[in-house]
């Protein structure tokens, strides 16, 4: 069944024709609500807030612009709100990798300048490092760089979710980026060049500054 | 061009989204900057270590959470008005308020039983049951205070009080009758539609003031019309509040319960022999007309002051025998109101079986699937899915046996008034004179109550307000308590 077919039959009120369409955008929406969130807790949460919401108000969407973009628009303004109203960042901080029990691990195994751990564990650190730098961003910072760079989202389509212009969503961009290149800087996660092609040596270098 | 200009652009140069002069500018400056060029590098270098984060996978049961949620939402929706009615007193502003006008009510309720001498007396003179009330709004919207007409005998013990409001005999369909004899007695009950219950007891046995949110009761019972019971507690006034109550709750009511309703009716007759009536029109009920014996819910007898009779008989009645027992109660008397309300039930029963089939097929084919499922993951998602189905089969079930039943039944309420002309008594309607003078005399009678009112409610606030610095005090103590608790669980916590 096409999508416009199936959108149709959500907007009656048809349950199982909606849970054809979470089926096809679940993993986009979770990774969204998950990089805003930098956790799998809240990330389920704001999802399943999101689809409700996405539920509620789809008889509102007239098709003005694609699906999946007017998705991104209800999930944004989801993480946005929620986020903001809790007024609290990520529950994940540089200092504290998330996952406690390997995040100690590690932790301790760097400030004992003990050998390096595997490659594996290497790179999850880097990108818990990343995605904790992430979530230092001002929300607004964060979704640009989500929708940009990790949903692949043209600029025309970031400005139909954000409901902004195209010039607000490039200058939003740049200095988010340029705001993540800080924090990134700081932690001299890039100190190498090797960072361009794996990130394997910069993790290195990086866990050192870091911890 | 200076650094800090490139610096602006340098995102959008790497996303390849500069127009081709800024282009050009930009890499003629970082051909000669080496700074800005390391800037870039270093940007790029970022935006790889963000790329390089991978994607996540959503919960296995994310959807079955979501369906849940839905169907929770969608329950909430149909049958949340008591929830949201208690959140919205919950949160609201003038919840204070609200509360204060509570604690008034039940001040003055509990103290009239207090005071009231005659409610010894009256125990001990045993009289007819203390008092009569029903409160009637079969009516779409609330909308039918059409015409008041009150009566009031003089004080003293055991005097009455009727207020009722009437869209007129024989209008069919939106006839809603709010009586509320009251018996200076003081005892009876006060209908409201608050989320709670709260009882308090008066002096006598019978002296109880209560608030009571019968939107269950009323859901059960497939009528709205029992939530409007208004009885006379402490004395007119409170009856009256009662009575107002009673009639505002239908009008919310029935957008929720309409489909629940049948058909009722409601008549007020004239008759010779209250007594005997009651007798016939008890028989009549429990009879089995063929249809199915009804039953008697509600019987009460009361003496005025001059000592004339009233009776109310509430009951119900097998809906295909519903003209047939009208008839004959009309035979027995003069009729004075008549008013039938029929309430659609086709439309949402049909709706209602239509989903319960849709479901039970997908119930069926569930249970296909399942049986050929060889992958425990794939099982374990049929049986999430299994349970959200059947949920709503029950759902539905209850809904569907809810409204059957509530077409198998009719209510009926009927008002007996003794009248020594009964069968001299011009017929219901009269003469446009007739209904002028009938209209000035009620003008009258109802101004004549509603000043009774002012006396007696003066009267019962200056007694309330002993009852009202207890229930105060003890409020402070309860804050005080709730204010200490956090501090309690706050040290608990350092500790």
């Amino acid at each position: 069944m096409d999508e416009n077919e199936l959108i149709r039959r959500c907007q009656k009120g048809d349950l199982a024709a909606f849970d054809d369409l979470v089926r096809v955008y679940e993993k986009k929406v979770y990774n969204l609500a998950y990089r805003m969130s930098g956790n799998h807790e809240d990330a389920n949460d704001l999802s399943q807030e999101a689809f409700l919401r996405v539920f509620q108000s789809l008889k509102d969407f007239r098709g003005q612009s694609s699906f999946s973009t007017w998705l991104y628009r209800v999930v944004s303004n989801v993480c946005l709100d929620e986020l903001r109203q809790r007024g609290r960042r990520l529950t994940v901080s540089i200092d504290e990798p998330v996952s406690s029990d390997k995040g100690e691990t590690m932790q301790r195994q760097l400030a004992d300048n003990a050998p390096p751990p595997d490659e594996l564990a290497e790179r999850r650190e880097v990108r818990e490092v990343v995605q904790a730098a992430i979530g230092e961003l001002s929300e607004e910072y964060r979704v640009v760089i989500v929708l940009r760079d990790l949903r692949d989202l043209s600029y025309q389509e970031i400005a139909e979710v954000l409901d902004c212009s195209l010039g607000t969503v490039k200058s939003r961009l740049n200095r988010a980026r340029l705001a993540l290149k800080e924090k990134l800087s700081q932690l001299e996660l890039f100190s190498s060049p090797v960072v361009y092609t794996g990130g394997r040596a910069a993790a290195k270098g990086g866990n050192n500054g870091a911890l | 061009m200076r650094c800090e200009d490139v610096s602006e652009l340098l995102s959008t140069y790497i996303d390849g989204a500069l127009d081709q002069d800024e282009h050009a500018w930009v890499e003629d400056h970082l051909r000669r900057c080496p700074h800005c060029a390391a800037e870039l590098a270093t940007l790029r270098a970022t935006l790889a270590l963000v790329q390089q984060l991978d994607e996540v996978e959503p919960p296995a049961d994310f959807r079955a959470q979501l369906k849940k949620r839905i169907l929770a939402e969608r329950r909430k929706e149909r049958l949340g008005f008591f929830n949201r009615a208690r959140s919205v007193l919950a949160t609201s502003p003038y919840r204070g308020a609200v509360a204060a006008v509570a604690t008034l009510a039940l001040a003055i309720g509990v103290s009239a039983g207090i005071q009231s001498p005659s409610v010894v007396k009256w125990l001990e003179l045993a009289t007819p049951a203390p008092s009569v009330q029903v409160g009637q709004a079969g009516n779409e919207g609330g909308k039918d205070v059409a015409g008041l007409m009150g009566k009031s005998g003089a004080p003293g013990s055991g005097q009455t009080l009727t207020i009722t409001s009437d869209n007129g005999a024989g209008q069919g369909g939106a006839g809603g009758a709010i009586t509320a004899p009251v018996t200076d007695p003081n005892a009876g009950k006060g209908g409201g539609n608050g989320g709670e219950i709260t009882t308090a007891q008066a002096g006598g046995k019978e002296g109880t003031t209560t608030a009571d949110t019968s939107g269950m009761k009323a859901l059960t019972a497939g009528s709205p019309k029992q939530v409007a019971e208004g009885t006379g507690a402490a004395g007119d006034s409170t009856g009256t509040t009662g009575q107002t109550r009673g009639a505002e709750i239908p009008s919310n009511l029935l957008n929720v319960l309409k489909p629940a309703v049948g058909k009722s009716a409601a008549v007020v007759l004239e008759v010779r022999n209250v007594d005997d009536a009651v007798l016939k029109i008890s028989q009549l009920a429990e009879r089995d007309n063929g249809q199915g014996a009804g039953y008697v819910e509600e019987s009460t007898t009361t003496v005025d002051v001059s000592g004339q009779k009233h009776a109310i008989i509430r009951f119900k009645v097998a809906a295909a025998g519903l003209q047939d027992t009208l008839a004959q109660i009309e035979k027995m008397g003069v009729v004075r109101s008549k008013s039938l309300t029929g309430h659609e039930t086709g439309a949402d029963y049909s709706d209602v079986d239509a989903r319960l089939k849709i479901y039970k097929q997908q119930e069926s084919r569930y249970m296909e699937i399942l049986a050929r499922a060889k992958v425990v993951d794939e099982v374990i998602r049929l049986e999430n899915e299994l349970a959200v189905v059947r949920t709503n089969i029950e759902l539905l079930q209850g809904r569907l046996d809810l409204l059957r039943n509530a077409t198998v039944y009719s209510d009926v309420s009927v008002e007996l008034n003794q009248s020594a002309t009964a069968a001299a008594a011009p017929p219901a309607g009269g003469t446009l004179g007739q209904a002028g003078q009938e209209a000035g005399k009620s003008f009258l009678l109802t101004s004549r109550g509603l000043g009774v009112l002012a006396v007696r409610a003066a009267g019962l606030l200056g007694g309330a307000a002993p009852v009202l610095i207890i229930v105060g005090l003890g409020w402070l103590a309860y804050v005080i308590y709730l204010r200490s608790r956090p501090e309690r669980a706050r040290g608990r916590g350092q500790g």
